[in-house]
């Protein structure tokens, strides 16, 4: 049988088609059939195309119904073959029938089987002489499939002529070529790119609408009546009336302006053979043709919400097709630059855990959205940081990463209920009015907390009255467990003055570790606001722990006539400076003085007209604070933050800056507990650091305070232990207390040891 | 810390007793009753007669609750009038009538206090630097004058010899204690006893902190800074500069506006006051500021000498306290004891030169001879000179040298010797030690004895000594020469 091959359902098994295969070739009068059936070679039926069956997707086959009118054929056929030959007329006819009946898939092979039934069934009734039927099962297949072929040489050279003569009645031919070629032809409204491909092609004959149309060009439309028989020929060569421009991007979506005006939206690409599958897809490339473009210059445009714009200028030279593309459409964004970003730190934007990467060494960036966007970050017990900003397309935001002290107010205990809560909305007003330190209440998260450490309202009050708060709870270990549980720089817990009608309250605060273990009392009134501001305030002073070295002993005169130079570190500013002692500092200023200078200062040496300038640029050194400063009114230290603070500012320090070394934030940690009496834990905090041996403040001093608390907790108990550290800080000759500049430790160990033995 | 000091040292007395009050009115957590009120502000104000009425009528009209700080307001006013047995009888009874209020722990202070003042020996010295330690230890958390009972301890304990003792308690209350008054008096005090050790260099140290941060010092604690600041001065002068090269003097002059006739003898404070000895027309007087303060004609007068911050001059057989006029005469039980010819402070009352019998001795506040030092036929004590915590320095010269007697007992050293008919003795905070020779020749040793300088009788600015008879150094290192052929004090600045 001359029937174009047939593609095999994949779900069918080869031999399936080799078995329709070899029918053909019977029913053509083949002993063995030609393998072009095996060849996956594409054809076409008036303009569809056919995929070779390794090319057809599960999804595209014929449903069952058809693989079950496969096997009937199949049945016919055998019965064809066999010596009752007549017989299979009738499975033929029945499967004409079914055949016939409206069918919701599977159209082409039900047309082909349908070609095919009519095709045997027409040898059949032809070899029963019926000629007449046979020529109207010719007919019907023809029109199932108007391409159908009967090859003259394997069929009797009476059916073949039978069949060219239905042929004739039937269709006619149309050759077509179209210029340009890539052109899209149709028929009767359906794409038919065959119809230009293979020469002439046969139709079935009537009133057809032949169209021919392409971007740019105007189109061609013909109501073609082909007459059976004929052999019509058409060239159409469509004129050209307009540019067009194909515009690829890489993602769907974007919408094109040409000269401002929207023309569209970027689609996907038809994939062949899949078209309704991408139509959903939102990523991979898209494209728009535009159409009607004119001779000269437009301006492009290509946006997309959230992308960068793409826009220039196409100039129109000749009525031709353009192409720009593919575009690439990158997101927008900017980089924010988290300097000074502590390490180990968690970073949120907007809710979200990211990772900062670093740009270059040192500057931690992350890629953003343009857009509003909230930074937090947290530290854990140093602290935490909250920015609020704006980003813009491509924009680079350097933001400071300052981190800010973290208070939790774990409780305001006591039976007034009403006034509790007053203190904890007024404390966190005043806390509002401050941008130094972040405020919570985690009152929930804290309630396990306070369970287990039995704190009572009655209990502190009770201990504070009798100055014994250190024995109410094990502070450590409260620091301890609220550290672990809770992770803030300083805690709270507040005490109502009384239960039933508070007046005031006590906030007991104490810093996380490794700052004091000792709660401090900071004092509210319920009916002054101004106090919750007091209490807010005494949080936010932030001492240094480094002051400026001058590298010069200095003697005071009186009456305003300066300083003189009494000696001279080696290597130090005033040594740079070329001071030497026996100098007069007749410019000393209060700065100086102060000990606060940053900038380069001029001195006045000499006086009258032996009198110079000398220009000093002051160093750094280390402080730690005198302990009565903390017990200066003027000074307004608060231990438990600025412990806080300072352990910040060891972490901004870090080992980049020697001068704020953990060691110098514990010494001066020691000097706040040594100011409030609180002894012991001065000894634990002096006894864990860890100094550098360095001339000035360093080891020599945090001997010289272990020996005064050794002897303050108990001058008989650690005698012997306070007279080695006084011996271990009188033979460090260049050591000195509170500063490099600050008076030397070796005479005053001395005199520390002369007094033991004195005793 | 225990101690909060907001005091103020006791010289001048009567400014540190007031602000002694003022601290005790600090720490009461009401507001002072109005009575109290307006005594403390009579006794601030000055007059201490009106104060002193005001608390007693206090005392007579009640109301009772006010009667301990009545007492105690009392006896601080007549311990600041230097009326000994009236503030005894008011802290006496003080302390047997209101065992239990808060002021009396502060009461017992103030009888430390006038121990102090009334101890005659060094027994008498060490009961009140025991009362003084007894009252610290009774007061209540917080009181404002622990500090001050810890310095008078530490002071009393330096004038005894306990030198180690006193530089721990006196160290503790510098590295620990807040800016005051007291804790500036400390920072002196110790550095006063480094400074006779020959430890320039940690004095200088130390005086440099308060210096530094005198912003944060209490306006009550100016005469303290000031002490400090002459101290720094002295440094300068007769350590740095020389070792710089320079010369610790570089002008002499006449004391410019103090005219005299004869002028014999001179002495000077730490701040530069003088006491001067006019043999023209038998006059003592007093210079302070520019100007004379006090004048006394006196007969057969010895050399002036400044003790318990007072001017004085032997007259004869008795000491004459120039400002009060106050005169007392030097008596022994033993022997005869005539004509005072020199005189320098002590631990408990002066240390004297007598001409009969040629000794140089210790007397009492009551001037009575309590211990003789140093005497013929060893030697002939001409002039002498005294440093707490150091000790006695004497001029014998006849032995043409100086010995050293030290603070609290032992064997006394020669700190000069080969000196050229020395005819003064003069000591300044270093130790230093400075002798007048025939012709206007000045030596000035080390407290080691080496030879540190040499002056006159030419000196720095042109001006040229011709015969001084006595010398004097201030608390800065100024020196001041008597000649009876000028007609003036020569200052050598």
């Amino acid at each position: 049988m001359p029937m174009p091959s047939l593609p095999s359902p994949r779900s069918a098994p080869p031999p399936s088609a080799a078995r329709l295969a070899a029918a053909l070739a019977l029913v053509a009068g083949l002993a063995a059939a030609p393998v072009r059936a095996q060849e996956p070679e594409p054809v076409v039926v008036e303009g569809i195309e056919v995929l070779p069956a390794d090319e057809i997707e599960v999804s595209d086959l014929p449903s069952h119904d058809v693989e079950e009118l496969q096997a009937l054929f199949d049945e016919a056929l055998a019965v064809f073959r066999s010596v009752d030959q007549a017989d299979s007329a009738e499975l033929f006819g029945a499967l004409i029938e079914r055949l016939s009946e409206p069918a919701e898939d599977g159209e082409e092979a039900r047309r082909r089987l349908l070609a095919l039934s009519h095709a045997y069934r027409a040898e059949v009734r032809f070899n029963l002489g019926d000629r007449e039927a046979a020529a109207d099962d010719l007919r019907a297949a023809l029109r199932a499939v108007p391409a159908f072929e009967l090859d003259a040489s394997l069929v009797s050279p009476k059916l073949a002529e039978l069949f060219a003569t239905v042929r004739d009645e039937v269709t006619g031919t149309l050759a077509l070529t179209v210029e340009p070629a890539d052109a899209v032809v149709l028929l009767d409204g359906e794409r038919a790119a065959g119809l230009v491909a293979a020469g002439p092609v046969r139709l079935l004959a009537g009133a057809r609408l032949l169209e021919a149309r392409r971007p740019g060009f105007a189109p061609f439309v013909e109501e073609l009546e082909l007459a059976p028989g004929a052999a019509e020929i058409r060239e159409i060569a469509l004129e050209r009336t307009s540019a067009t421009l194909r515009l690829v991007t890489d993602a769907p979506g974007a919408e094109v302006l040409v000269d401002g005006r929207p023309v569209g939206v970027t689609a996907p690409l038809a994939a062949p053979g899949g078209a309704a599958e991408v139509a959903e897809e939102t990523a991979g490339p898209a494209e728009l043709l535009v159409e009607g473009l004119a001779l000269g210059e437009h301006r492009i445009e290509v946006r997309k919400e959230g992308f960068r714009p793409h826009a220039g200028a196409l100039l129109v030279e000749e009525l031709t097709d353009y192409r720009i593309g593919p575009l690439a459409l990158e997101p927008t964004g900017g980089t924010v630059v988290l300097a000074g970003l502590p390490a180990g730190a968690e970073i949120r934007v907007d809710g979200q855990v990211r990772q900062a990467a670093e740009v270059e060494p040192g500057r931690p960036a992350l890629d953003l959205p343009v857009g509003p966007h909230r930074l937090t970050v947290d530290r854990g017990t140093l602290g935490g940081f909250v920015a609020d900003f704006e980003l813009a397309d491509r924009e680079v935001l350097e933001l400071p990463v300052a981190l800010r002290p973290k208070l939790c107010l774990l409780d305001v205990l006591g039976g007034d209920l009403d006034a509790a809560e007053r203190v904890r909305v007024a404390l966190a007003g005043a806390f509002a009015d401050r941008s130094e330190w972040l405020f919570t209440d985690p009152y929930e998260d804290a309630r396990p907390l306070l369970d287990r450490l039995s704190l009572t309202a009655t209990g502190l009050r009770a201990a504070a009255a009798a100055s014994a708060i250190a024995g109410v709870a094990d502070w450590p270990d409260v620091q301890r467990q609220a550290d672990a549980s809770l992770s803030c720089s300083a805690y709270a817990v507040g005490v109502l003055s009384d239960d039933l009608y508070a007046s005031e309250a006590t906030l007991w605060v104490w810093a996380a570790a490794p700052g004091p273990v000792r709660p401090e009392p900071v004092a509210v009134r319920l009916s002054d606001p101004a106090s919750f501001a007091e209490a807010a305030a005494r949080f936010a002073r932030r001492p240094p722990l480094t002051t400026a070295w001058l590298g010069a002993d200095l003697l005071y005169l009186p009456g305003g006539e300066g300083a003189v130079v009494r000696a001279v570190t080696p290597g130090g500013p005033a040594a740079k400076a070329g001071l030497a002692p026996g100098d007069v500092l007749a410019g000393l200023d209060a700065t100086w003085r102060g000990r606060s200078g940053e900038a380069p200062r001029t001195v006045r040496i000499g006086s009258g007209e032996t009198s110079r300038d000398v220009q000093v640029e002051p160093g750094r050194s280390p402080l730690m604070l005198e302990p009565d400063r903390f017990a200066d009114p003027g000074e307004g230290l608060f231990l438990p933050a600025v412990a806080a603070w300072w352990a910040i500012a060891a972490e901004d320090a870090g080992e980049s800056d020697p001068a704020a070394a953990p060691w110098v934030v514990g010494l001066n940690r020691a000097a706040g507990e040594m100011s409030a009496g609180d002894w012991r834990n001065a000894v634990r905090t002096l006894r864990g650091l860890r100094a550098p041996d360095r001339p000035g403040l360093g080891r020599g001093a945090i001997d010289y305070w272990l020996g005064v608390a050794l002897l303050a907790v108990d001058p008989a108990a650690y005698r012997d232990e306070a007279r080695a550290a006084f011996e271990r800080a009188a033979a460090a000759p260049a050591a000195r207390l509170h500063h490099d500049d600050g008076p030397e430790v070796a005479p005053r160990a001395r005199l520390r040891l002369r007094g033991l033995d004195g005793r | 810390m225990r101690a909060r000091a907001r005091a103020t040292p006791r010289l001048p007395a009567v400014a540190a007793l007031l602000a002694l009050a003022a601290a005790s009115g600090a720490l009461a957590q009401a507001p002072e009753p109005a009575p109290l009120a307006e005594a403390r502000a009579l006794a601030e104000g000055g007059d201490a007669a009106a104060a002193e009425a005001r608390y007693l009528a206090i005392l007579d009209q009640g109301p009772a609750e006010l009667a301990a700080p009545a007492l105690l307001g009392l006896a601080r006013v007549r311990l600041a009038a230097e009326d000994l047995s009236a503030a005894r009888n008011a802290a006496e009874r003080l302390v047997a009538q209101h065992p239990a209020a808060p002021e009396t722990a502060e009461g017992r202070l103030v009888l430390a206090e006038i121990l102090a003042a009334e101890a005659a020996d060094e027994a008498g010295l060490a009961a009140a630097r025991d009362a003084f330690t007894a009252a610290g230890a009774a007061a209540p958390a917080g009181a404002g004058w622990t500090l001050e009972a810890a310095v008078r301890a530490a002071e009393l304990d330096l004038l005894l010899g306990e030198t180690d003792r006193a530089a721990a308690a006196l160290l503790a209350v510098v590295d620990l204690e807040p800016p005051s008054a007291w804790q500036a008096r400390a920072h002196r005090a110790l550095a006063d006893l480094l400074l006779a050790r020959g430890q320039w260099q940690a004095a200088a140290d130390l005086l440099a902190g308060p210096q530094a941060a005198a912003g944060r010092y209490p306006a009550s604690a100016a005469p303290e800074l000031a002490a400090l600041g002459r101290r720094a001065a002295l440094i300068h002068r007769l350590r740095v500069r020389p070792a710089a090269g320079g010369s610790p003097w570089t002008a002499g002059s006449t004391v410019p506006g103090l005219a005299l006739r004869r002028p014999a003898g001179v002495a000077a404070s730490d701040d530069g006051a003088l006491a001067v000895v006019d043999n023209g027309p038998d006059l003592a007087l007093v210079w302070r500021d520019g100007q004379v303060v006090a004048r006394r004609e006196l007969r057969r007068m010895g050399r002036p000498f400044w003790a318990g911050g007072a001017p004085r001059v032997p007259s004869d057989d008795a000491v004459v306290r120039l400002d009060t006029g106050q005169q007392a005469t030097a008596t022994s039980s033993n022997v005869p004891v005539r004509r005072v010819h020199a005189g320098a402070a002590g631990p408990t009352g002066v240390h004297l030169i007598v001409a009969q019998p040629l000794r140089a001795a210790a007397f009492g506040d009551d001037l009575r001879l309590s211990r003789g030092v140093f005497g013929a036929p060893q030697g002939e004590p001409e002039d002498l000179a005294y440093l707490p915590s150091v000790g006695l320095f004497v001029l014998d010269a006849k032995g043409r040298r100086v010995l050293r007697f030290p603070a609290g007992g032992g064997t006394e050293e020669t700190v000069a010797s080969g000196l050229d008919r020395p005819r003064a003795l003069a000591v300044d905070l270093l130790g230093d030690v400075y002798v007048l020779e025939r012709g206007g020749r000045i030596r000035v040793f080390a407290p080691d004895g080496a030879p540190l300088a040499a002056l006159g009788p030419e000196l720095p600015g042109g001006a040229r000594l011709d015969d001084p008879e006595d010398l004097a150094v201030d608390g800065s290192g100024r020196l001041y020469l008597a000649d009876p052929k000028q007609t003036g004090v020569i200052v050598v600045e």
